[in-house]
C-alpha cells in the first residue's frame, strides 16, 4: 500500500474485497464506472462509445469503429460480468443495460482517487 | 519518403461497407449537380452527430461544424478526470472519435509543401479520414491549405490521373507556382487550374490554366484527385468563401463524388 497516498488515508481499504480491486484494476472498467456513476442505466452500445474514445483520448487519440466493436465485446465477455460479480454494476444482458450499484463509502473513495490520478496523470504540462 | 494510406483502412471507411452510414455515391440525388453548389447541397443533405464529453463545453468544436450537416451535442464529464474527447456518429452508430487535445492541435495545421515528410501527419491525415463528407463551416485559408496538401500530397505520392485545382483567383496561384511546377515536371499527372484572370500567370510545363469568369469559379476553392492508378486515392476539397476568408464545404473520399465533381468541371469548363 503507497504511503504517500494521501487520499486514501484513513480508508478503510480492508473493508473493499479483492475482487473490487480486481474490477479496478482495468482502465476500461474504471472508465465504465465513472462514466455510470454520473448516468442513471446506459445502454450498453452507449457505454462502448464513450469508454473507447475516453481510453483513446488519453494514448494515442483517435479510435476507430473497429477499435469501438472490440471493446464491445470486451464489455459484454468480460468487463460487466466481472463488474456485476464485484457488486459494482447491475448488469441486465437481456435488455443489454448496466447500471452502477450503490456503492460502499471506501469504494467511492478509491475510485474518486483513481479518477483525479488519472487526471493528473494527463494534465496539460 | 513515401507513404500510402488507402482509405479502406480507416474504421469510417468499413463502417459504410458493413452497412451503418450513409453512402453518398448511392444518394438518390445521384449528383444531377449543375453547379459546384449543388454538391454543397448533396453533403448537406446527410447528417451526422458530434458528442463532444468534456467537463466543460468547449465552443470550438461547435463553431467550426456546420450545424445543418452536423448536429454539435454536449454531453458533461466529471471535472479534473482524464481529458475529454469528441465522438462522431452517423445514424447513431460510432463511425469515430478522437482526443479533444488532439483536435485541437489538428485545427491548427502546419503549412508545407507535398514532398515534404511530415513527422507529425499522422494526426492531420487520421482527421481528415474521420470528417470525410462532413461539411465544415468557417475554416480560415490555413485551415483549408492543411486539407489541400493532402489532396496535392495523395496526387504527387500516386502520380498519374488527373488533378484539377480552382484558385479562385489565378493570382492566388502566384505563391503556389513551385508546388505546380514539381508536380508537372515530377509526375506524369494531368493538371488543371482554374481561376478568375487577375493575373496571367507565365505557362507552367504540363499546366493546362483554365481562366474562367463565372461567377462559382471566384468564390469556390476546390482540388479533385481522381486517383489515378490507385482509385482508393481519389479525394477532393470543394469550399465556397461565403463571407470574406470564411469557408464552407467539405471533404470527400467518396470515389463516386469525387468523379461527379471531376465529370462537371471538364464538361463545364473543357478538358
Amino acid at each position: 500500500m503507497p504511503s504517500d497516498g494521501n487520499s486514501l488515508d484513513g480508508l478503510p481499504l480492508l473493508d473493499v474485497d479483492d475482487e473490487v480491486f480486481l474490477a479496478l484494476a482495468d482502465q476500461s472498467r474504471r472508465m465504465a464506472l465513472y462514466y455510470l456513476r454520473i448516468r442513471d442505466r446506459v445502454d450498453v452500445e452507449t457505454l462502448a462509445d464513450v469508454v473507447t474514445g475516453w481510453s483513446a483520448a488519453g494514448r494515442h487519440g483517435t479510435a476507430t469503429r473497429a477499435d469501438r466493436d472490440r471493446l464491445l465485446t470486451a464489455l459484454r465477455v468480460r468487463h460487466l460480468p466481472l463488474l456485476a460479480a464485484a457488486g459494482l454494476v447491475d448488469y441486465d444482458r437481456t435488455a443489454g443495460t448496466v447500471a452502477v450499484e450503490r456503492l460502499a463509502e471506501p469504494v467511492r473513495t478509491l475510485l474518486d482517487a483513481a479518477y483525479a490520478w488519472e487526471g493528473d496523470r494527463n494534465a496539460v504540462d | 519518403m513515401v507513404r500510402r494510406r488507402a482509405r479502406g483502412t480507416s474504421g469510417k471507411a468499413s463502417a459504410r461497407r458493413s452497412g451503418g452510414g450513409r453512402r453518398l455515391g448511392h444518394c438518390p440525388v445521384g449528383f444531377g449537380a449543375v453547379t459546384l453548389a449543388d454538391f454543397l447541397d448533396d453533403v448537406e443533405a446527410a447528417r451526422g452527430t458530434i458528442t463532444v464529453y468534456s467537463d466543460e463545453q468547449p465552443t470550438w468544436v461547435a463553431d467550426q461544424f456546420e450545424a445543418r450537416n452536423v448536429a454539435v451535442h454536449h454531453e458533461p464529464l466529471p471535472p479534473n478526470g482524464p481529458p475529454g474527447f469528441v465522438v462522431f456518429r452517423e445514424g447513431g452508430e460510432f463511425l469515430a472519435s478522437i482526443g479533444l487535445r488532439e483536435l485541437r492541435k489538428i485545427l491548427a495545421p502546419p503549412i508545407r509543401r507535398p514532398w515534404q515528410d511530415r513527422p507529425d501527419s499522422t494526426g492531420y491525415r487520421t482527421l481528415f479520414e474521420l470528417l470525410d463528407d462532413t461539411i465544415f463551416t468557417a475554416f480560415d485559408r490555413r485551415q483549408l491549405l492543411g486539407a489541400a496538401r493532402e489532396i496535392e500530397d495523395r496526387a504527387w505520392r500516386v502520380g498519374t490521373g488527373t488533378l484539377r485545382v480552382g484558385f479562385q483567383r489565378l493570382s492566388a496561384m502566384w505563391s503556389q507556382v513551385e508546388v505546380y511546377e514539381r508536380l508537372g515536371a515530377e509526375t506524369a499527372l494531368s493538371i488543371h487550374v482554374y481561376g478568375r484572370p487577375d493575373w496571367v500567370p507565365a505557362a507552367v510545363p504540363n499546366v493546362r490554366i483554365h481562366a474562367e469568369t463565372a461567377p462559382e469559379i471566384g468564390s469556390f476553392w476546390f482540388l479533385a484527385f481522381d486517383g489515378g492508378s490507385e482509385p482508393q486515392n481519389a479525394c477532393a476539397l470543394l469550399a465556397e468563401e461565403r463571407s470574406p476568408e470564411a469557408f464552407y464545404g467539405f471533404w470527400t473520399y467518396d470515389e463516386d463524388l469525387v468523379g461527379a465533381i471531376e465529370a462537371y468541371l471538364s464538361s463545364t469548363y473543357g478538358r
